[in-house]
């Protein structure tokens, strides 16, 4: 039989939890200390272990090829040896390098800048049921929440939580998220889904007049206040006629390879530079009425 | 606590850390949470049970309080358990990681729904049936390394 003690004390934890819990909701204290100690832990010790990871690699390196140094005078047999192995550690290299260059290449819309940044772990921990990574920039280094993250072939995803130098992406296939994309010929708009890992993207709210086309490719609108207009996003897959609403049944794949993602961009907005990827108008030179000023601090906080 | 009861402990955490980046989704940290719990220390016990939900609530994607939860339910079942079985038996940390996979299933069920937020079923089903299977291997790793540790420690 539980004793009564054991009873009230489980009582005590429920109803201490529910305070707290509701007090976090509406605070989010207790999120952003998680956020600010927990994940900077766990993001500086992925840092270092793939650092560690890199360190080892580069020590490998250079002893293969010291050791194959050596065996060069001795025999014609090592020299082969040496240039195989080195040729297979240099293939791993090649691939970094080809993947930095063609994130380099990537330019960014006008009026943002890009960052690079190394993805450190996915979905870790028991309460990351979404489909997100943690990647090794936080908000003191230009990863604030809401920041959009791309790869060389398009959209990833966009910072959900950021501690200062570690934060996590939310991506692109996850049930949760939303963006507003256009479709590259036609123009027809819509809001773009993700269904779940490995499931195709879900674009809701086209009209049954909506020219699409398979294969047509589909670009942020700058219309939601996130991404800048113009990046491409995902593949159409598939056009239906739904039974269920008066909506067409789209579907699309998207353009980034989510399950190998490395590295990401972060597209930065700079000042002065409205979401949709056009500069704002400079302000006055003279000074205003508070009227004018407060008019143009409105347009430039978007929602 | 000694300074090697911290290195250990710091020990246990990195490679704990490593082995969630290795597997997605799986809590690596718990065993080492039944471990203080089993050493009845209760200084050790806080310390390992805060910087445990630190370091999960921050690395989730959930708001703060899922990881809080799931921990109380499984400190809750190793002291009912403690009146059934000895708490540092091998079976009774198999049992109780098929319990732990569970309430990690109806905790994260029952915060994802708080929240209104979407949820791959089939993956954390997955997640959990993976996370009752890796408490009492990593457990009992954890175990005997603690036990050689600290011996070694102490005929050094």
């Amino acid at each position: 039989m539980i004793p009564k003690r054991l009873l009230l004390l489980i009582a005590c934890i429920l109803l201490s939890f529910l305070g707290l819990y509701s007090w976090n909701q509406r605070t989010s204290t207790l999120d952003r200390i998680a956020t600010v100690t927990g994940l900077e832990v766990a993001g500086t010790v992925l840092k270092a272990i793939h650092g560690a990871q890199d360190t080892v690699a580069g020590i490998w390196k250079k002893y293969v090829h010291l050791v194959d140094v050596q065996a060069e005078n001795e025999r014609l047999q090592a020299e082969n040896e040496r240039l195989r192995v080195l040729l297979t550690l240099a293939a791993e290299d090649n691939a970094e390098l080809v993947r930095l260059r063609e994130l380099l290449r990537l330019p960014p819309p006008e009026g943002w800048q890009t960052l690079g940044c190394r993805v450190l772990g996915r979905r870790m921990g028991p309460t990351s049921p979404l489909i997100a990574v943690t990647i090794g920039r936080g908000y003191l280094t230009g990863a604030d929440p809401q920041t959009p993250a791309v790869t060389p072939d398009g959209v990833a995803g966009v910072v959900y939580r950021a501690g200062p130098y570690t934060s996590t992406v939310l991506l692109l296939t996850d049930p949760g998220m939303r963006i507003s994309v256009v479709s590259q010929k036609s123009r027809t708009q819509g809001i773009l889904a993700g269904t779940g890992a490995f499931r195709p993207l879900e674009m809701l709210f086209v009209p049954h007049n909506a020219g699409l086309e398979n294969g047509e490719l589909l670009v942020t609108s700058g219309l939601d206040g996130v991404f800048p207009k113009g990046v491409p996003v995902a593949r159409l897959t598939s056009i239906r006629p739904s039974s269920q609403t008066s909506f067409l049944s789209v579907w699309a794949e998207p353009l980034a390879d989510l399950s190998k993602l490395e590295d990401l961009l972060l597209l930065v907005r700079m000042p002065g530079t409205s979401w949709a990827g056009l500069i704002d108008p400079p302000a006055p030179a003279t000074a205003g009425t508070a009227a004018d000023a407060n008019a143009g601090d409105g347009a430039s906080r978007q929602p | 606590m000694t300074s090697r009861n911290q290195v250990w402990w710091v020990l246990f955490f990195v490679v704990g850390i490593w082995l969630q980046m290795v597997l997605p989704g799986v809590d690596m940290l718990i065993p080492g949470l039944i471990l203080a719990m089993q050493e009845r220390r209760p200084m050790q016990l806080a310390c390992v049970f805060l910087i445990t939900v630190l370091i999960q609530e921050g690395l989730g994607t959930l708001a703060f309080g899922a990881c809080v939860l799931w921990y109380l339910s499984v400190m809750l079942l190793v002291v009912i358990g403690h009146w059934l079985f000895s708490t540092r038996s091998l079976v009774f940390v198999i049992l109780l990681g098929l319990a732990a996979g569970v309430t990690r299933y109806a905790v994260t069920q029952l915060m994802v729904s708080l929240q209104d937020a979407a949820l791959d079923n089939a993956v954390l089903l997955k997640e959990c049936a993976i996370q009752a299977a890796v408490i009492p291997v990593f457990w009992k790793l954890a175990e005997l390394s603690r036990r050689w540790g600290l011996l070694h420690g102490h005929s050094a």
